[in-house]
């Protein structure tokens, strides 16, 4: 009974915090206060709450209501698990925002802000913890408009209104499609409540049942962010405040995951062969492309939104192999995919709220998000640099750190499909195992990238040159997802398990006792393999001190960078990120189709440049090859039905008559 | 327990001491194709201790990065050293890691360079990181893939295993798929090494250099620890190609067998220093834009591999 | 059927064959395809003397020695014949790129294994002696749809050749000699006549870059 409390509980602090917002918005310090140390109460107790949820049984609320629209929560193991997610980041995200709110100070109305953010926090809650689907919808549209308004709050620039509008259209769609996909479920269970669509699969005729998969695919795959869904991603995630970003991408996206896993597995009962070859396929291309983008951007928190998409394509790789395997009727094989995807997912949560943090942090103190104009950081702001450093090396799968740990179960679950009977798959699902490979790679390029151009060296403009270190409660929300980063990877083993507690339920078998023995982690029997981050940690800093102590002694004396003899080395001798990428950039050169511009203005002879402009640009093949055709398409079919918009009331009387006269021939000769 | 720790001793005093040695036995191996005497066999020992005993000259624009990263880089190299095996199978540290963590130490050793080199503020630094990561990026896919082709043959990832059920499968284990995946993993250990075509380990010309290009600005003992760091992660990748892919004559233990694995070992890799020798006098430095080419045959080969597994399972 | 001796030896041999064809199809260099495919000749000599060993008959012998006289000596010499007289430029010229191509050539691999498997049941050793020669037409083929040279044209329809004979000597011990000899002859004199209707194509157009002889339709 006591959860009930601790529920309401939650459900009251958020919606306290979001009141609260609105009557202290005078007061730009008060509020910040008042909004933030609430969702901060709540997310401790969401915190609590899940946990207590994971080790215990699944937890319902029943709201009497009529017996189609049951309102109500009901929380599993899965949903617990989610909102352990959510209230992790939110804690870090909300102790974060205290900082980074009085930057905002006396331009902004901050009350308005501290009423979204828990408003948002506490629709994401609902969302995974919904028990009916109407209730689900309801909270899910809640959620959506919420974080439209999010990300219009600095509506006074054009760019981030063309962002929301983009944000606004492709999840209404996506909505649009989940609801399809409802309705087909509803109507074989004949009730609109969760309950009764757990293995609804079984009663859906088969091509229902491919309809009804599809439809929940692109909905959520829409949310998530899959290719070609994504291209509102890059929009949206940069033009909200960072914080905000740090919850989207970190979480929001991930409950488009979350409902995935219900209706792929637990209401569709994922039997069916080519969806989880479907799903791969998607999966990779997703992360690639997510990557190679990513690897291009040289806005912060473009970059990092880029990001978001390839490693949502990582999670779904996960989980579209466990897919296969539950299709192959091999429950165990699945449990491992889905540990790893979710393993991923809440790495994933961890370290790019982080990221989004940092570069918030960044945005703060030097007012520019193009990496290019910045430099040197790590002189000024040392502990941003530190925590940027540690969510660098975690999305870039390096171990002891999280990412790694994710990445390497994903690569085992790939390995174990040579238990699959089908030759054909088994070569598919080995090779998606290159895909990941290089997605990792390129991820490691990508932040050698962000973290050396806009952290490391020299100062490249003045903005970068007067950073200064931001306040501490920014820090302590980044050290916190820092010191999870480090967590989630070292206690390996632990994660595991809790995570197999998790997915049991859901593909119907354990494995816990299986893949964990002691520090290390392993896989299922037939296919041997282990580690043990916890020894890799210890090991690294074992060796380390070995050659500290081979340096220590002998004079290290500073002088300047050499400069191939130039007489002085400047900032303006760095390397550029645009210089970084380009090996890269010619490579997949197909696929970016980059192009460029010289600008050249010359006094007097050919030979003599008084200026020079370089310009590159690469082309997002998506939006260019697939939605500018459709919108000019659209456009033009609307162009075509404007003829008969004459703004004539005659001619709107004589469409009225002919429609009159065309129903009452088809009466005549039709009906009777 | 003080096996164990006789063993861990044993393994990095093993790759300690003989990195250089492979280092010095390629090169003069190298020498005797171009018909020149060559520096002697103990020359990167010599090196190495003239180095150590130097001054370090830091570039004024670094941060602690700049410190850390040989460091980190030899640490991680290190680790990773204790999951391969060498002289024998037993290893005390072999269920931390399997053959995806070590490429992934390898990787974290190169992560730290590439981003130490940009702490400089060096054109070089820049570029040799950028070219680095390129490399790395067309090595990666290449060497999952063959690694899933060795480990769907044996069942196994862990490289200790791998040996062991190597050399209990026999003469069958040199299979079709074995083989390519031994050409593709070679060509990525040319790579992997930063040797010719792919880098040249001997230049210091602005165009060619990739490696380096990144460690410009260390010197003194900061540059011996990289060196090191360098030597041991080249001995470890052959090492893999020698234990992996060759593992017979490898000893369980520390006990009389060891000797013979010894000789074993010196054997498979001197032949494998003979192969590196002559692939690099007979190619030159390709272009950087042409090793695509090289590490798309390289991924070609190890897909192959997995592919003639599949097929001779048969189903 | 299946071959008694050396199946081992014979798979791996086949294998390093595979090998030959994607490194004919991944050199960008013409004299480094054309030693690609010297090798890829003396592999098949050498399963044709294997299978020669293994029932002891004295064709098949001959046929490996012609198939190392002639695939492994004469026509590459040609090759580098006609490329030193001609003065061919020595990077391939090519439609799809090496990387690209290397992928693509990885898919028919797969496709023709599939297709094989699908024919019916096969021996283990001579399903996958099938599949490799199906690959390699299939590739020979895409290499001469790929390259603009009409020389690596030849090169593309040796490749085919090469793929048809592996299916025959690892499946049926190989044609009947009569058959096999007639074969030999025709490659050799149909690289002959190729090589002089390469250099008439030199001389008529300055080039042998097939691409340009779309202007014959003007």
């Amino acid at each position: 009974m006591d959860l009930t409390y601790l529920f309401l509980g939650i459900v009251f602090t958020y919606l306290i915090g979001a009141v609260l917002s609105v009557v202290l918005h005078r007061n730009d310090r008060f509020v910040t206060y008042a909004s933030f140390i609430s969702s901060f109460i709540a997310s401790v107790l969401g915190i609590i709450f899940s946990f207590s949820v994971m080790f215990g049984d699944t937890f319902v609320i029943d709201i009497p209501g009529s017996s189609i629209l049951q309102f109500g929560v009901s929380i599993d193991k899965l949903s617990a698990f989610f909102i352990m997610v959510i209230s992790i980041t939110s804690l870090a995200v909300s102790i974060y925002s205290i900082g980074y709110m009085t930057e905002y100070f006396g331009k902004k109305d901050i009350g308005y802000l501290g009423f979204l953010f828990n408003m948002f926090i506490l629709s994401m809650i609902l969302v995974v913890s919904a028990s009916n689907a109407v209730m689900f919808i309801i909270v899910w549209e809640l959620m959506s408009v919420i974080s439209y308004f999010l990300v219009i709050y600095e509506h006074e620039k054009p760019e981030t209104r063309k962002a929301g509008l983009i944000y606004i259209i492709m999840t209404h769609v996506g909505t649009g499609f989940i609801i399809l996909s409802f309705l087909i479920m509803a109507s074989a269970s004949g009730s609109f409540d969760f309950g009764s669509f757990q293995g609804i699969g079984g009663q859906l005729s088969p091509a229902l049942k491919d309809m009804a998969f599809l439809f929940a695919l692109l909905g959520f795959g829409t949310k998530a962010g899959i290719v070609p869904l994504h291209i509102w991603l890059p929009y949206a995630h940069p033009a909200a405040p960072s914080n905000v970003s740090a919850l989207m991408s970190g979480v929001m996206i991930k409950t488009a995951i979350y409902m995935m896993v219900r209706v792929f597995f637990e209401f569709l009962g994922a039997d069916v062969l080519w969806w989880g070859i479907l799903l791969l396929v998607v999966a990779c291309i997703s992360s690639l492309l997510g990557v190679m983008y990513a690897l291009m951007e040289h806005d912060i928190k473009r970059l990092l939104a880029y990001h978001s998409v390839e490693n949502i394509g990582i999670i779904l790789i996960g989980l579209s192999v466990s897919m296969i395997f539950m299709s192959a009727g091999q429950p165990e094989l699945a449990a491992f995919g889905l540990i790893a995807g979710l393993y991923h997912l809440i790495n994933h949560a961890m370290f790019k709220s982080l990221l989004f943090m940092g570069a918030g942090s960044i945005i703060f103190s030097t007012h520019t998000r193009d990496i290019e104009s910045l430099g040197g950081l790590i002189k000024k702001m040392p502990w941003t640099a530190f925590f940027f450093l540690i969510g660098s090396i975690s999305i870039s799968a390096l171990p002891p750190f999280n990412g790694f740990v994710s990445e390497w179960l994903t690569f085992h679950a790939q390995l174990l499909s040579t238990n699959l009977s089908n030759n054909l798959v088994t070569v598919l699902v080995l090779g998606s195992g290159a895909a990941l490979a290089l997605t990792s790679a390129l991820a490691a390029a990508c932040f050698v990238k962000a973290f050396g151009i806009s952290f490391l060296a020299l100062p490249r403009t003045e903005h970068a040159m007067n950073a200064k270190e931001v306040p501490k409660t920014m820090l302590a929300g980044m050290g916190i997802l820092s010191f999870m980063c480090i967590l989630l990877g070292i206690l390996a083993f632990h994660v595991a398990g809790i995570l197999d507690s998790v997915s049991a339920p859901i593909v119907g078998t354990g494995i816990a006792s299986t893949i964990t023995s002691g520090l290390t982690i392993g896989t299922v029997p037939s296919f041997a393999g282990s580690i043990s981050t916890t020894w890799i940690a210890l090991l690294l800093i074992l060796f380390m001190p070995l050659p500290i102590i081979l340096l220590r002694s002998g004079i290290t004396s500073k002088y300047e960078t050499w400069g191939c003899g130039q007489p002085f080395s400047t900032a303006r001798n760095e390397y550029t990120a645009t210089a970084f990428s380009k090996p890269i950039r010619k490579w997949l050169g197909n696929i970016y189709r980059p192009h460029r511009e010289i600008h050249a203005t010359y006094a007097n002879s050919h030979f003599f440049k008084t200026s020079f402009k370089f310009e590159s640009h690469i082309e997002e093949v998506f939006e260019q090859y697939l939605y500018e055709p459709f919108i000019e398409l659209t456009l033009a079919v609307s162009r075509s039905f404007r003829v008969i918009q004459t703004g004539s009331i005659h001619a709107y009387l004589a469409y009225i008559f002919a429609v009159l006269v065309i129903l009452l021939i088809s009466i005549i000769t039709g009906g009777i | 327990m003080l096996v164990q720790f006789a063993l861990f001793i044993f393994q990095l005093l093993v790759i300690l001491a003989l990195a250089p040695l492979l280092s010095g036995l390629i090169k003069k191996l190298k020498s005797f194709f171009q018909i020149r005497k060559g520096p002697p066999l103990f020359q990167s020992y010599h090196d190495l201790f003239k180095l150590m005993r130097k001054d370090s000259v830091v570039s004024e624009n670094t941060s602690w990065l700049f410190n850390a990263a040989p460091v980190v880089s030899f640490a991680s190299v290190l680790a990773a050293g204790l999951m391969v095996p060498i002289f024998t199978t037993a290893l005390p540290f072999g269920f931390a890691g399997d053959l995806i963590a070590v490429v992934y130490l390898f990787a974290l050793a190169r992560f730290s360079i590439a981003l130490a080199a940009l702490d400089t503020g060096s054109s070089f630094g820049g570029m040799g990181a950028s070219r680095e990561m390129f490399i790395s990026s067309l090595v990666e896919p290449a060497m999952i893939l063959s690694i899933f082709a060795v480990a769907i043959n044996v069942g196994t990832t862990n490289l200790a295993s791998i040996s062991t059920e190597v050399i209990s499968q026999g003469m069958t284990a040199l299979s079709p798929s074995h083989l390519l995946a031994f050409v593709a993993f070679f060509i990525i250990t040319i790579a992997e090494t930063g040797r010719l075509p792919v880098d040249n380990p001997a230049t210091h010309l602005e165009l060619t250099m990739v490696h380096e290009a990144m460690i410009l600005e260390y010197s003194g003992k900061q540059l011996a620890v990289i060196e090191l760091g360098v030597m041991v992660k080249q001995f470890l990748v052959f090492a893999l190609l020698a234990n992996i892919f060759f593992p017979w004559g490898i000893s369980s233990g520390l006990d009389a067998g060891i000797a013979a694995s010894i000789i074993a070992f010196s054997i498979k890799i001197a032949v494998l220093g003979l192969c590196m020798a002559i692939v690099e006098s007979t190619t030159a430095k390709w272009r950087l834009f042409r090793l695509p080419d090289l590490m798309s045959i390289s991924l070609m080969l190890a897909f192959l591999a997995v592919v003639f597994t599949i097929i001779m399972r048969g189903g | 059927m299946g071959i008694m001796f050396g199946s081992e030896l014979m798979e791996s041999i086949i294998a390093l064959i595979m090998v030959s064809t994607f490194m004919v199809l991944g050199s960008k260099q013409l004299h480094t395809s054309v030693s690609a495919f010297q090798f890829q000749s003396f592999l098949l000599a050498c399963i044709a003397g294997i299978v020669a060993f293994s029932t002891g008959r004295i064709d098949i012998y001959i046929v490996a020695v012609l198939t190392l006289i002639i695939k492994a000596i004469l026509i590459p010499y040609l090759f580098v014949y006609v490329i030193r007289e001609l003065k061919v430029k020595r990077e391939v010229e090519l439609f799809i790129n090496i990387s690209p191509s290397l992928l693509i050539g990885g898919v028919l691999v797969v496709i023709s294994y599939y297709l094989v498997r699908s024919i019916g049941n096969n021996s283990q050793l001579s399903s996958y002696a099938l599949s490799t020669s199906m690959a390699m037409v299939l590739i020979g083929m895409f290499f001469m749809i790929t390259r603009k040279k009409a020389i690596s044209q030849m090169l593309g329809i040796l490749i085919m050749e090469n793929g048809l004979f592996l299916a025959a000597i690892s499946l049926t011990y190989g044609m009947p000699l009569l058959v096999e000899v007639g074969i030999f002859f025709d490659i050799l004199v149909g690289t002959l006549i190729m090589g002089v209707l390469i250099f008439r194509i030199n001389t008529t157009f300055e080039t042998i870059d097939t691409d340009r002889l779309t202007t014959l339709m003007e």
